[in-house]
């Protein structure tokens, strides 16, 4: 155990000192810092016209952004979890498991006391809590925002939306991440190992909730809002596809969390959702074999 | 008898099931492994002393990396018996690697980490509780101590290699494996890395088996050599031996080139 232990901590060192994965996770803390207040801006410049058109009588209809909860602006976090994060977590993942095929270290490390699933394990820690402090560095950074655009410190029930939020985006990138790490241990080349799980990216959050929907795809990039489906067959395609349509799982849990527009129950299902999709990946990772990671990979 | 007692007489019981002793650093029976359809190893029989700095020589293909990947556990003989150290390389492959240390062939380690970093990971994985004293030790003994803080990557091939032996003996094993240790060292790299197996062999007692094509190499440096053909061994001798029975280089590197010459 305590190898394993030591190889997490040595990939979570790894991490903060490689290129691709420090760019990707300044970006997506970056889009985070200014998401909110990208909603601010929506927020100023829809009521602006709003009372320009409420003062020449033209609209009787309300503010649309009178009375939202300070959490409406934490919305368009949402996307950027699943797309910047998600590639980050991806490339961290790729690099993670092309690290010690590239410095042909591995053989060194397999005739030490760690197994092979040991070492894979190790290493899906290590990202996992690189992921963490990512995403824990953009909940602070969405916490201070939102303090500056509400005025006023959050209180509990907000500050544990958003740690439930951010948490419930963990499962999510770790999965990411590992299937990063499962082709970076084993593809015969880098290009193979980095563009295999952007694929599956892309066909988990825009291929399987497309396919139960006559939706524009356009809207699967709403923040929250689930896509809706319009009965007959694509009823029956998206109670095939959509448990796996994790993205659109993590959109339902924010959505519950952020505007309470998401039944509890759908909520549950897709936490279990998002919790299985971890523990696929996991298995999937520990049937790994020694000889397919020691392959030669070409660049 | 305290249960922890009779649990440590019943693990020790079972070491000593998988240990032999012996004088024998590394022994080979009839190894046998076939990748698919090409056959690497047929029937080898190897046997080295401790202490010794054995040098395995062979054509490419001849299969020197598959009798070092199945002596370090990587790989598992299809048929055969290997120990090292006197422990069966198949029955107890963690036991093994407590004893032994490997370099392989153009490593790099990881350029964006120090050697002092490089050398904490693997000193963790060795079983080393708080490497640190363990990597001074080995640095300063390797003359590297100045280098613990620089990253790896400003390193040139020599000093990489440097690092990949710090690494290897952190845990002072008893078997040292190099697979091709000299290649891309440039002729002061190579003086160098000859003064140090020397020296792991003499002050430390570790035993050493060298991987390599360099003829050269092996007559500088070891003590008994072994040249695999066709997946058997083909000769086998102390350099003592071979330099009263073939008196000049050029007679040594006859006998390697006829040897190769009948495998081809």
């Amino acid at each position: 155990m305590s190898n394993i232990l030591a190889t997490a901590k040595f990939e979570l060192l790894s991490l903060s000192r490689d290129g691709g994965p420090r760019l990707m996770i300044g970006i997506f803390l970056a889009m985070m810092a200014i998401s909110s207040l990208i909603g601010l801006l929506t927020n100023l410049t829809v009521s602006d016209v709003w009372q320009t058109i409420s003062q020449q009588g033209l609209t009787v209809a309300p503010n649309p952004f009178q009375g939202v909860s300070v959490l409406y602006y934490a919305r368009n976090s949402v996307i950027y979890i699943i797309l910047i994060g998600g590639l980050a977590a991806i490339i961290s993942g790729v690099t993670s498991g092309l690290r010690d095929r590239q410095a042909h270290s591995l053989d060194m490390i397999l005739t030490r006391q760690i197994s092979t699933r040991g070492l894979l394990l190790g290493k899906l820690l290590g990202v996992s809590a690189w992921l963490t402090i990512a995403l824990g560095a953009a909940l602070s950074l969405i916490g201070v925002v939102l303090s500056l655009i509400a005025q006023r410190p959050l209180d509990w029930s907000e500050i544990w939306s958003l740690v439930a939020l951010f948490a419930a985006g963990l499962p999510l990138l770790a999965g990411l991440a590992g299937i990063g790490l499962i082709f970076g241990a084993t593809a015969k080349r880098e290009s193979t190992a980095l563009v295999s799980p952007i694929a599956i990216w892309a066909l988990i959050t825009f291929v399987f909730p497309q396919l139960g929907t006559a939706a524009r795809p356009i809207a699967l990039l709403n923040p929250v809002s689930a896509v809706a489906t319009i009965g007959g067959p694509f009823d029956l395609l998206n109670a095939i596809f959509s448990p796996f349509a994790f993205a659109e799982q993590f959109k339902n849990i924010a959505a519950s969390l952020l505007d309470g527009t998401s039944a509890a129950a759908t909520s549950a299902g897709a936490a279990i959702s998002l919790t299985a999709f971890l523990g696929l990946v996991f298995v999937l990772l520990m049937l790994i074999k020694r000889d397919q990671i020691r392959g030669v990979v070409n660049e | 008898m305290p249960a922890n007692i009779a649990n440590l007489s019943v693990a020790s019981e079972s070491i000593s099931n998988l240990t032999d002793m012996t004088n024998y650093a590394i022994e080979m029976t009839g190894v046998s492994k076939t990748y698919k359809t090409k056959r690497a190893l047929e029937g080898l029989s190897l046997k080295i002393q401790k202490n010794e700095i054995f040098g395995l020589l062979g054509h490419n293909g001849a299969g020197k990396t598959t009798t070092v990947s199945i002596l370090t556990t990587l790989i598992r003989p299809d048929s055969g018996s290997v120990n090292v150290a006197g422990i069966n390389v198949t029955k107890a492959p963690s036991l093994v690697r407590s004893k032994i240390g490997y370099l392989p062939e153009n490593v790099q380690l990881y350029n964006k980490l120090t050697t002092r970093e490089n050398l904490r990971f693997f000193g963790k994985l060795s079983g080393l509780r708080n490497p640190d004293s363990d990597i001074d030790r080995v640095l300063q003994y390797l003359d590297f101590t100045e280098n613990a803080d620089k990253r790896v990557g400003e390193f040139s091939k020599g000093m990489r290699q440097r690092v990949g032996i710090a690494q290897a003996i952190l845990h002072q094993p008893e078997v040292l494996f190099l697979d091709e240790p000299t290649s891309g060292l440039d002729p002061e790299g190579v003086w160098q890395l000859r003064e140090v197996i020397k020296s792991l062999n003499v002050d430390l007692g570790m035993t050493i088996f060298m991987n390599t094509h360099l003829l050269s190499e092996v007559t500088k440096t070891c003590t008994s050599i072994g040249i695999l053909r066709s997946g058997q061994l083909a000769y086998t001798n102390s350099i003592d031996a071979v330099t009263q029975e073939f008196p000049d280089e050029q007679a040594v590197e006859n006998l390697y080139l006829s040897l190769e010459a009948k495998s081809k």
